[in-house]
């Protein structure tokens, strides 16, 4: 079972956005794609929650297509964490969590549990019943990661479960986007397939077991972050001159531009 | 118990203390055990105080509930369609279309039969209704474009209805004019039945999508994520949204603001989960209507103040008190 995009083709309007894209999310593996503003990465997401129809090519959700999934059944095994949310509305913190259980039908003490459990692990527990809208940014940001952690927190009956990120790290401080990471590696650990679109290559390169680099709607390079992640494949993808370093510790190759 | 369950409850007995409040205060001032023995005692028509509690002012006080929790509860829906706190149907066009709808089957279809001016306003408001969703998310649900739309709408509106009134005679100019005011002097048991079978219809079918339209307002795509089949659950929603407003403006013409107003102090009060703020608007709309139809048959008595004007004083200036407080708030 996994997540997968078939040879999809994709259209913004006229302009061709993907051509004869195909990738694969397995049960425990972090994906993490990277590629220039513009280049399809936000399109192959779209295509990939069926948010977006391909006009060719498949997109497979544990083997079956997911335009023929109901959507409650494709929100138990699929969460998505956008960009940028903007809730206008005054919801406590705890409340804007809870929208995460929405396609469960599970007890509402149980879901107080989970939504407990979920705050714990983005280190907002103190923040319950704030206000989200009097949050900074990256705090915002953290409880959105709540919520979709706990719509994805159990195993369910329908199969592998998949948690997609939109450049997660945007809003946070070094530290919370380390600790997102480890989070989100807790929950691949547990079999969740986990692909990330990352601006920072650097980070992609400390947390991905697989990196996609999309080029001018195309996968140009994927592979483990050591054989995919090379000075010439970012020149070729950036048009940037960049050096490569070692990380001391975990020994995969750090970029840093000349 | 939830807060929110505790205030549903409270104002539920607020609602009925309103009740009987409004029933005894009048032409007539009646005192409140004389109302409750009336009340036990229905269509025994052959005393002036049960014609005046059971033909007068039941039907009036009845048709004011269903008109207020109708306007109350689709106010709380628009704004949660449309993602913003001023969305509210007078201003968005919904109205508007509504009294389009009614005023051209009462100036083109002589002795109309009373059920077809709700489906009139029904079909007017829901065309509004659509044109204002379109142009709103052409503008990405900017409250300015949503604002500018809705002027427009109603604009347009008050045009057909200037067109049709240029064709009315006398009688049915004073019927169009009384649209425009608003007031619930015409209810009648029949009335009362009409609009009541829409309120039970309709208040069930949108409270049943209040996860909806929380999802809703963290955007339409995380909706999705989030197991709902949007477009499809919100064009019904936009329905009933349009019909709870023909059912509340078809008898009683176009009261404006308490759909802004109401959900506004009910979110103050609990917070923005539709789970309760449905309901919540609708006993506190409701309630609201019966106490400003109380002040506006009572200031000048015996003389009485259309109602629709009377919310339009209220809520015209709470109106510019919330576009300042958004903007300024926009701005930090």
């Amino acid at each position: 079972m996994s997540l997968s995009v078939v040879g999809i083709e994709a259209y913004q309007g006229q302009q061709q956005v993907l051509k004869d894209v195909t990738l694969t999310v397995k049960p425990g593996e972090r994906i993490a794609v990277i590629g220039q503003n513009g280049a399809g990465k936000s399109t192959l997401l779209k295509c990939m929650t069926g948010e977006l129809t391909p006009k060719r090519g498949k997109v497979l959700l544990n083997k079956k297509p997911i335009q023929h999934w109901d959507d409650e059944e494709r929100a138990q095994l699929m969460a998505v964490l956008p960009q940028k949310s903007t809730l206008g509305f005054d919801f406590l913190v705890e409340e804007v969590v809870a929208f995460g259980r929405y396609p469960h039908n599970t007890s509402h003490r149980h879901n107080q549990k989970l939504i407990k459990q979920a705050l714990e692990h983005v280190e907002l527990s103190h923040y319950r019943q704030r206000h989200y809208t009097q949050l900074s940014g990256g705090e915002q940001q953290r409880v959105q990661l709540a919520r979709v952690l706990v719509q994805i927190w159990e195993q369910v009956e329908l199969g592998h479960r998949y948690l997609l990120l939109d450049e997660p790290t945007n809003a946070l401080d070094l530290h919370h986007q380390e600790e997102l990471f480890k989070q989100v590696s807790l929950f691949a650990r547990q079999g969740i397939g986990v692909l990330f679109i990352l601006h920072d290559v650097n980070l992609a390169a400390r947390h991905a077991d697989q990196v996609a680099i999309v080029h001018q709607g195309v996968i140009a390079n994927l592979g483990h972050p050591r054989d995919v992640l090379t000075e010439q494949a970012l020149a070729e993808c950036f048009g940037l001159q960049v050096a490569q370093v070692m990380h001391p510790t975990l020994q995969v190759p750090q970029f840093i531009p000349l | 118990m939830p807060a929110g369950k505790l205030l549903f409850i409270a104002t539920l007995i607020a609602l009925a203390a309103m009740v009987l409040t409004a029933l005894a205060i009048g032409g007539a001032p009646l005192a409140l055990s004389q109302v409750i023995y009336q009340l036990g005692h229905p269509f025994q028509g052959d005393t002036p105080i049960n014609n005046i509690i059971w033909q007068l002012r039941v039907p009036r006080v009845l048709l004011g509930i269903i008109s207020g929790a109708l306007l109350g509860i689709c106010g709380a829906t628009a704004q949660g369609i449309f993602r913003n706190p001023l969305a509210e149907p007078g201003l968005i066009g919904v109205t508007a279309g509504g009294s389009l709808g009614a005023v051209i089957v009462i100036v083109f279809w002589t002795n109309t039969p009373l059920f077809v001016l709700p489906l009139a306003a029904f079909v007017g408001g829901l065309l509004a209704t659509q044109l204002a969703v379109k142009v709103a998310k052409l503008a990405g649900n900017q409250t300015i474009t949503l604002i500018l739309a809705g002027l427009a709408i109603n604009i347009i509106a008050g045009a057909g209805v200037g067109i049709a009134a240029y064709f009315a005679d006398a009688n049915q100019l004073r019927l169009i004019l009384f649209w425009n005011l608003g007031s619930l002097a015409s209810a009648s048991w029949y009335k009362v039945l009409i609009s009541g079978a829409l309120l039970i219809a309709v208040v069930p079918l949108i409270w049943q999508q209040w996860r909806l339209l929380n999802a809703l307002l963290l955007g339409e795509s995380e909706a999705r994520h989030l197991g709902f089949a949007v477009q499809k659950q919100k064009k019904r929603l936009i329905i009933w949204m349009s019909a709870g407003v023909a059912g509340a403006v078809a008898f009683t013409g176009t009261i404006g603001f308490i759909g802004l107003i109401v959900p506004h102090i009910v979110r103050l009060l609990v917070g923005p989960d539709h789970r309760w703020v449905l309901p919540i608007s609708a006993t506190i709309g409701a309630t609201f209507l019966l106490l400003t139809d109380l002040i506006a048959r009572s200031l000048f008595s015996p003389l009485e103040l259309p109602l629709g004007i009377l919310t339009a004083l209220i809520g015209g200036p709470i109106f510019i008190w919330l576009l300042v407080r958004q903007y300024r708030r926009s701005m930090v």
